[in-house]
């Protein structure tokens, strides 16, 4: 587990919106500042639609931000700019993502072998016969081997599948990995192997990953520190511990609240949400969450609250940050 | 999950379109009336005349071992000319389609692949070119004299222009299909996780579309093809009935219905033997088409 190390990718005012049909505009990442620390694994968690993975692949320079600048590796692109040719691969070796539906992220018609090695073959690394012994390393590192390289996805399970695609994102050994549910999509067993492959691979790699996710369980096996996104912002980010022992933000709480749990109620604040997070399109006056919200006052529907910091780098966006007695009585 | 043994998706299709009864006979009859086709010199050879002799002498004969489907108004050998024919035929239908499927391919490529202004510039053009009245436009240029088109007196009346000319017609107006099946398919494929995958690579637009788009895109176009090819034939059958398509003396099925029409109640056997060939075509390449299809489904997957 990595202390504050040195930011190895950072978004500064960072918006990224879409044009809807009809004139609309709908702001899915709304002037989000975030750091990423060399080393450690960063989750990222929300409902849908809270532009969680605009954000990542922004990150990932998959999507165009439309003002603000990102920051991977020492390298930045503001909104709007372009940059010379060798900036830009720079860029793309220096972050890989990993997808949701494993089914989807492989090119069915390509070989294992050709999946893996196009990192290489694009960046020129090494010869032919160099790349293959590359591909066969990362394979091993995944735990696939030799035989695989001239198989097809379709003859693999969706868990074998995903780990063809790590073993494709770790190919360029980019300095910061992003996971957008990398799990969500395969059964329960096969979701821990995956998660340790990750955890694994992040010690022998010195990797660094934003790590999206909706399932609480997952985020806290997996990371350092959490931000929790709602409606395109960022309404609070702390270490694993204070988001989980000590969540300041209602929405938090109330995420937390939501993950079933028979053994006991300890530990329980907050209450189940109701309702759908109201659309990006048309966010709501003052505090986003004030109509879900069972603390709102009137300056939550009127003026919009700014980060403030609580204990250490623990920081919420919220007028009402809770405090220990209303975590321990739960509404 | 991982057999023994590595199938490519493209070996998968192919052990299921051998289940397929139907579609393997019209692929088997398909084949044979090729090879027949291409036989023809060797056929014309061995029967001891060719296929554009004249014997007024012998007109309207029936099956002897000299001819064995008979002859026709002039005295010429049917089987003989409906093998050449055949060639003609077959090759407008294989060498149209394909021209039509390329060009489709390369406009809704584009057309999905860059979106935007792009796609709509297309596919209004596309549109377009759907909206025009298909049978009069291809009796204007079947009417364009090629010697004003900078063609040289000897070429413009080459015996083979006609054939050239209709190629060019069809794969000018039949790309249409093909460019919409094309940019539907690109415009689900490019927001592909894959593609995605390649595109935070830095691969260029080039690259990804030739190699993640394109071979993904494969199935659905030679289907299309299959589809397409039994229609072209049915086209340049149309086109030589009204005098536009192949023209005498060279052979096509579709002129020899149309030479065949005046005798219809003297000799049936002249329209009903090339009628029969463009039916017997038509039908298999859209069994064969249908039988890619379900093979090439990805749904039938095991």
């Amino acid at each position: 587990m990595s202390s504050a190390g040195d930011t190895i990718a950072a978004a500064h005012q960072l918006s990224v919106g879409f044009a809807l049909p009809g004139g609309q505009r709908l702001t899915a990442v709304n002037n989000i500042n975030l750091e990423i620390r060399r080393g450690e694994t960063l989750a990222l968690v929300g409902e849908s639609g809270c532009g969680k993975s605009t954000l990542g692949r922004t990150l990932a320079l998959l999507q165009a931000p439309t003002t603000g600048t990102i920051t991977v590796g020492g390298q930045s692109i503001a909104a709007g700019s372009r940059l010379p040719q060798a900036a830009r691969r720079a860029l793309y070796e220096n972050v890989q993502m990993i997808f949701q539906d494993p089914v989807a992220a492989l090119n069915p018609r390509q070989t294992v072998g050709a999946i893996v090695g196009e990192p290489l073959e694009l960046f020129c690394r090494g010869s032919r016969a160099e790349r293959q012994q590359q591909v066969v390393a990362l394979l091993e590192a995944v735990g696939l081997g030799h035989d695989d390289l001239v198989r097809y996805p379709h003859q693999f399970s969706g868990g074998q599948r995903q780990r063809i695609a790590i073993a494709r994102a770790l190919a360029l050994q980019p300095q910061l990995i992003v996971a957008d549910e990398p799990v969500s999509a395969l059964d329960i067993s096969v979701q821990s192997q995956i998660l340790n492959l990750f955890n694994e691979l992040k010690q022998q790699h010195q990797l660094t990953y934003l790590f999206i996710s909706h399932d609480m369980a997952v985020v806290k096996t997996m990371a350092d520190r959490v931000a929790v996104m709602y409606l395109g912002e960022i309404v609070e980010l702390g270490s694993r511990e204070q988001i989980f022992a000590q969540p300041a933000h209602p929405y938090t709480a109330a995420l937390l609240a939501s993950v079933p749990d028979i053994s006991s109620r300890k530990g329980k604040f907050g209450r189940i949400l109701s309702g759908d997070p109201p659309s990006p399109a048309q966010p709501p006056t003052g505090c986003a969450f004030h109509p879900r919200c069972g603390y709102a006052s009137e300056r939550c529907r009127s003026e919009r609250p700014q980060q403030q910091l609580l204990a250490g780098d623990h920081r919420v966006a919220c007028h009402h940050p809770l405090r220990q007695a209303d975590r321990e009585q739960p509404l | 999950m991982a057999s023994a043994t590595t199938k490519s998706p493209t070996q998968l299709a192919l052990q299921r379109f051998r289940g397929h009864r139907l579609a393997l006979a019209s692929a088997a009859l398909l084949a044979l009336l090729v090879t027949a086709v291409i036989c023809a010199p060797l056929i014309e050879w061995l029967l001891g005349h060719s296929a554009n002799q004249v014997d007024l002498y012998n007109r309207l004969a029936p099956p002897s071992w000299l001819h064995p489907l008979g002859t026709d108004e002039l005295g010429r050998d049917t089987l003989l000319r409906l093998l050449y024919g055949g060639r003609v035929s077959l090759l407008t239908g294989l060498v149209a389609a394909v021209a039509a499927a390329t060009l489709g391919t390369f406009i809704g490529l584009c057309a999905g692949y860059f979106s935007g202004r792009t796609d709509t510039v297309l596919m209004r053009f596309t549109d377009s070119v759907i909206a025009l009245p298909l049978l009069p436009l291809l009796i204007v240029l079947a009417a364009i004299d090629l010697t004003k088109l900078g063609l040289s007196e000897q070429l413009a009346n080459a015996e083979s222009v006609s054939l050239y000319r209709i190629i060019v017609i069809v794969a000018l107006t039949g790309w249409t299909t093909v460019a919409r099946l094309v940019r539907g398919a690109t415009l689900s494929l490019r927001e592909r996780e894959f593609v995605l995958a390649a595109r935070g690579l830095g691969a260029s637009h080039g690259l990804i579309m030739r190699r993640h788009i394109l071979p993904n895109l494969l199935s659905p176009i030679i289907v299309a093809v299959t589809l397409s090819i039994g229609s072209v034939i049915l086209l340049e059958s149309v086109l030589s009935f009204l005098g536009l398509g192949i023209q005498p003396p060279l052979a096509s099925w579709g002129n020899m219905l149309t030479n065949a029409q005046q005798l219809i109640w003297e000799a049936p056997q002249l329209a009903i033997y090339p009628g029969l060939l463009i039916f017997i075509t038509v039908i298999c390449c859209n069994f064969v088409g249908d039988g890619l299809q379900d093979a090439f489904d990805p749904k039938a997957e095991s």
